[in-house]
């Protein structure tokens, strides 16, 4: 299942290349690509590039003043996409920052400042697992394996006579849109039939 | 299946409970009933106690006015219905009365209900002929509703209240409200309470007219209380006092401006709540005694009991309540809350009698809060308040000059006396010189001046030591001020390093010896090193502050000024993004003590700084000249700037909102302090950076006298 491979971003002013955070997960894991992005702007549009791949954001709160802060870069993100987990890692003042949009906003975590850095790198190892267990994700490793053009042409027609290429189908799966969990709840109960009347086993029978 | 429509019922210990909660007390209780009045364009309002010093079938309040009475629909619409605030339909009374309405709708009954449990209610209007009745009683109402549980509904809007009317052919108008089965006693001292309270419901300046008088009257109690007028006395015996006013053509409000020598009274646009009037009676402890000596055993005094809001010149609740117990006093208006208080000769509310009249018209952002224990938390209350406290603080300022002279004459005085002493001991050795058989005689005399003369020798000198002594406490007090701001900057810094160290020693825990890291391995304990080094520094200059302040060194300012801005906040400057700059081409040595020195820049960096959050390019710029007789620094950033209003008071305000970015927030209070301390001046002058920024402008001059 694990066809494509996760990036990790840091947004975070603070932070450089040269870490000891950035040095492990570079060197001792197995992710895609680890990068650091002092700009908040620049991370989104990094996000947007890359929205095909799995990708686990660490986010900073605080940033200088011409910069959006972290709370508007979570909501831009999940304007984006529910798939991307964001943790956030800050060393704001817990007693006077607001939390209530970084819970809606569904945040996967909070980790302030100052941690061990080993904290972090659990919290991204559980986001990971969590990313695995998204039928959404499942449809994006599936939807991937197809051809760019396959892609965009239309797939499914739904009740209402709209046509879904597969792009739409994964927009509307991440978004959660009530299209969306449709096809999701299709999916599951596809599978169930298909596990039920023995048309696909979960693991090898043992020989 | 049964179909049917469900009504809303009322147990009556809801009802009271409600009115718990809005009428507290029975001082207020009463006011609500006088304000009642005053809305019912009454003249007279007589408040009657009979036989309330012991509970007796025959115990009653009555509160009894000629106001403009009320109709039986009046009563079924209004008395009768119970709501909270209700939007007023009128907010001025007929004329000729013209009186801006004062007491809250629907409180009338919660306040009868607070005296007591049985209520006739008597009222007749002008042009009709009888006079209606109103009989509740509340302790019927439980006691029905407890025993006739089970059986029939004994909720208290379902139980009729007895409505009669009575032939009255006059032309007589009013309401009158017998309480009785009263739930406290009222003793003299409670009476004389309730006098001296409502004495001040009515603004001892206004002079209302048509007339509201109220009449007190006791059965138990008549040497006193025959229908005793009440009166509030008028302010006398301050020691200072002063009025300001305003003017609506010319759209200016009177404020106070210490100008160094006087307390004068000077004008500034109205401000943001609106025009006030505002008089200010201060006492001094030789007025105090004669104001208590005065009105001891009178009623109707007006405590010096600090400022009081009057609307429209009837009293504004917060302050309705006199609390004879000091630690229950409620200081709304944060006099007494000050901080620093204890320190520079601040005033406080047993200082001092403040009258201020608002109206509603022209201050609608002064609002009574709904608990009618404070007022609204709104920007309009807030400048009133700071307004307030600023007219104090003008107020201190004087107080302490005059207090400065007072010490000097002391001092002068006690010179004078030495003088004459010297004087006279040099006439007793002329005296003796010429008539030598005196000597037995003058001698004694002369060893006794010549004692007296060394006593006022120690004086002078026992004078001199606590002024030192005192100049200390200041300084370091002052010291300390100032380590706040700067201990929240460095705790932001601490954290990060000791973050960056964390995470490099967490680097090393994990994988060491991991070949595959060996050159990170290098260049981590490197930066551990560098973090720990700056850590250091910076804990050595926290440190500084907790030595003696008493060394006095040469000093050159240049030499300092650099110190400060290159390297002491150099971590500060990197991590705020700020680019110092110091331009000082001749310097100047100055014979003074460093720390003094420093906590002037160091203010003006900490404020600077607080001035640039939130800013990009940031600078901080100090430059020098040196003159024949001075030095000028100019001391500059280009961020917030000041705000036109507070300009004049920039060096006295102890704003909250600089408290909220952490610091003291007497920043720049310490730095005038300072320099004044030197001889010099500070002044804020155009910015550098115009039109952003904010320049002050510092002159040292040279013949600083040693402070010793």
């Amino acid at each position: 299942m694990d066809t494509k491979k996760l990036k990790i971003l840091i947004i975070d002013d603070n932070r450089d290349e040269s870490e000891p955070l950035v040095a492990e997960l570079k060197y001792k894991h197995d992710y895609d690509d680890v990068k650091v992005e002092k700009d908040p702007a620049k991370a989104l549009r990094y996000i947007k590039k890359n929205f095909s791949s799995k990708m686990i954001v660490i986010l900073d709160i605080k940033f200088p003043a011409s910069f959006p802060d972290g709370h508007k870069v979570l909501n831009e993100i999940r304007q984006l996409s529910l798939l991307i987990p964001v943790i956030i890692w800050s060393a704001v003042d817990e007693t006077r920052e607001e939390f209530a949009d970084f819970i809606n906003n569904h945040a996967f975590a909070f980790i302030s400042r100052p941690r061990n850095y080993g904290q972090v790198i659990e919290k991204l190892q559980e986001a990971e697992a969590w990313l695995e267990l998204q039928v959404a994700t499942a449809l994006e490793d599936w939807i991937s394996l197809h051809p760019e053009e396959k892609k965009k042409k239309p797939y499914i027609i739904s009740k209402d006579g709209k046509g879904y290429t597969l792009n739409d189908i994964l927009h509307e799966v991440r978004n959660r849109t009530p299209q969306g969990i449709e096809f999701e709840k299709k999916m599951i109960m596809l599978v169930i039939d298909m596990l039920a009347r023995s048309k696909v086993k979960l693991q090898k029978e043992s020989e | 299946m049964s179909e049917d429509s469900l009504k809303w019922q009322f147990d009556v210990s809801t009802f009271r409970l409600l009115g718990r909660e809005l009428i507290t007390d029975r001082i207020t209780a009463l006011f609500e009933l006088v304000k009642n009045a005053y809305d019912a364009n009454a003249e007279e309002v007589f408040v009657e106690f009979h036989s309330v010093g012991e509970k007796t079938a025959d115990s009653k309040i009555i509160i009894r006015d000629n106001g403009t009475g009320m109709s039986k629909e009046d009563i079924k619409k209004k008395w009768m219905v119970i709501g909270t605030k209700s939007k007023r339909t009128k907010i001025i009374t007929d004329p000729p009365y013209n009186r801006r309405v004062v007491g809250e709708k629907g409180l009338g009954r919660f306040a009868v209900d607070k005296l007591g449990t049985e209520l006739t209610l008597k009222t007749k209007q002008k042009d009709i002929k009888f006079d209606s009745y109103l009989k509740i009683n509340w302790t019927e109402y439980e006691k029905l509703s407890l025993s006739e549980q089970n059986e029939k509904d004994y909720y208290f809007n379902k139980i009729g209240n007895k409505y009669w009317e009575e032939n009255n052919d006059s032309d007589f108008q009013g309401t009158e409200l017998i309480i009785g089965n009263i739930n406290e006693l009222w003793d003299k001292r409670d009476i004389e309470r309730a006098y001296n309270e409502l004495s001040r419901l009515v603004s001892p300046f206004e002079n209302l007219y048509p007339p509201f008088d109220i009449y007190i009257y006791s059965d138990e109690h008549t040497e006193s209380f025959n229908n005793l007028k009440v009166k509030s006395q008028a302010i006398k015996h301050a020691s200072l006092q002063r009025i300001m006013e305003y003017d609506m053509d010319r759209k200016i409000q009177q404020v106070l401006k210490f100008d160094g020598e006087e307390l004068k009274v000077i004008e500034k646009p109205i401000s943001s709540f609106g025009p006030i009037k505002f008089k200010l009676f201060y006492f001094d402890q030789q007025a105090k005694t004669k104001f208590r000596r005065t009105y001891k055993g009178k009623m109707g005094v007006t405590h010096i009991d600090g400022v009081k809001v009057y609307r429209d010149g009837i009293i504004t609740t917060p302050f309705a309540e006199y609390e004879s117990h000091p630690d229950k006093q409620r200081d709304i208006l944060g006099i007494d809350k000050r901080r620093w208080t204890g320190f520079w000769e601040k005033v406080s509310s047993r200082d001092l009698i403040g009258i201020i009249e608002i109206k509603k018209e022209k201050n609608p952002g002064i609002i009574d809060s709904s608990n009618r224990q404070d007022f609204v938390e709104n920007k309009e209350y807030r400048d009133f308040k700071e307004f307030i406290i600023l007219q104090l603080k003008e107020l201190e300022d004087y107080l302490s000059e005059l207090k400065k002279q007072d010490v000097e004459k002391i001092d002068k005085d006690l010179k004078a006396a030495k003088e004459s002493v010297s004087l006279f001991v040099k006439e007793i050795r002329e005296a003796k010189k010429q008539v030598p058989e005196l000597h037995e005689y003058l001698d004694p005399i002369e060893k006794r001046a010549k004692k007296i003369s060394r006593n006022i020798s120690q004086g002078l000198v026992e004078q001199k030591r606590i002024k030192r002594e005192k100049k200390k406490q200041e300084n370091l007090f002052l010291s300390m001020m100032s380590l706040q701001d700067y201990a929240y900057e460095m705790a932001h810094i601490i954290r990060t390093a000791l973050e960056k160290i964390l995470h490099k020693a967490e680097f090393f825990k994990r994988n060491y010896p991991d070949e595959k890291f060996k050159d990170l391995f290098k260049k981590y304990s490197v930066e551990i090193y560098e973090e720990v080094e700056k850590l250091s520094k910076a804990v050595n200059f926290m440190l500084s502050y907790a030595k003696s302040d008493l060394d006095f060194e040469q000093i050159d300012l240049k030499e300092l000024i650099e110190d400060l801005m290159f390297k002491a906040y150099s971590e500060i400057f990197k991590h705020e993004g700020i680019k110092p700059v110091v331009e000082i081409n001749d310097s100047v040595s100055i014979y003074h003590n460093r720390k003094f020195l420093e906590d002037i820049f160091e203010n003006l960096i900490s404020n600077s700084i607080k001035a640039l959050k939130n800013k990009s390019e940031k600078i901080i710029k100090c430059s020098g000249m040196s003159y024949s007789n001075r030095f000028e620094v100019f001391f500059s950033d280009n961020g917030r700037g000041i705000e036109e209003e507070i300009k004049d008071n920039i060096f006295d305000i102890y704003q909250t909102s600089t408290a909220d970015e952490g610091g003291a927030g007497i920043g720049l209070f310490i730095v005038k302090k300072r320099i004044e301390a030197l001889k010099g001046t500070v002044e804020v002058v155009n910015s550098e950076f115009s039109p952003a920024g904010a320049s002050f402008r510092i002159v040292i001059p040279f013949d600083i006298k040693k402070e010793r």
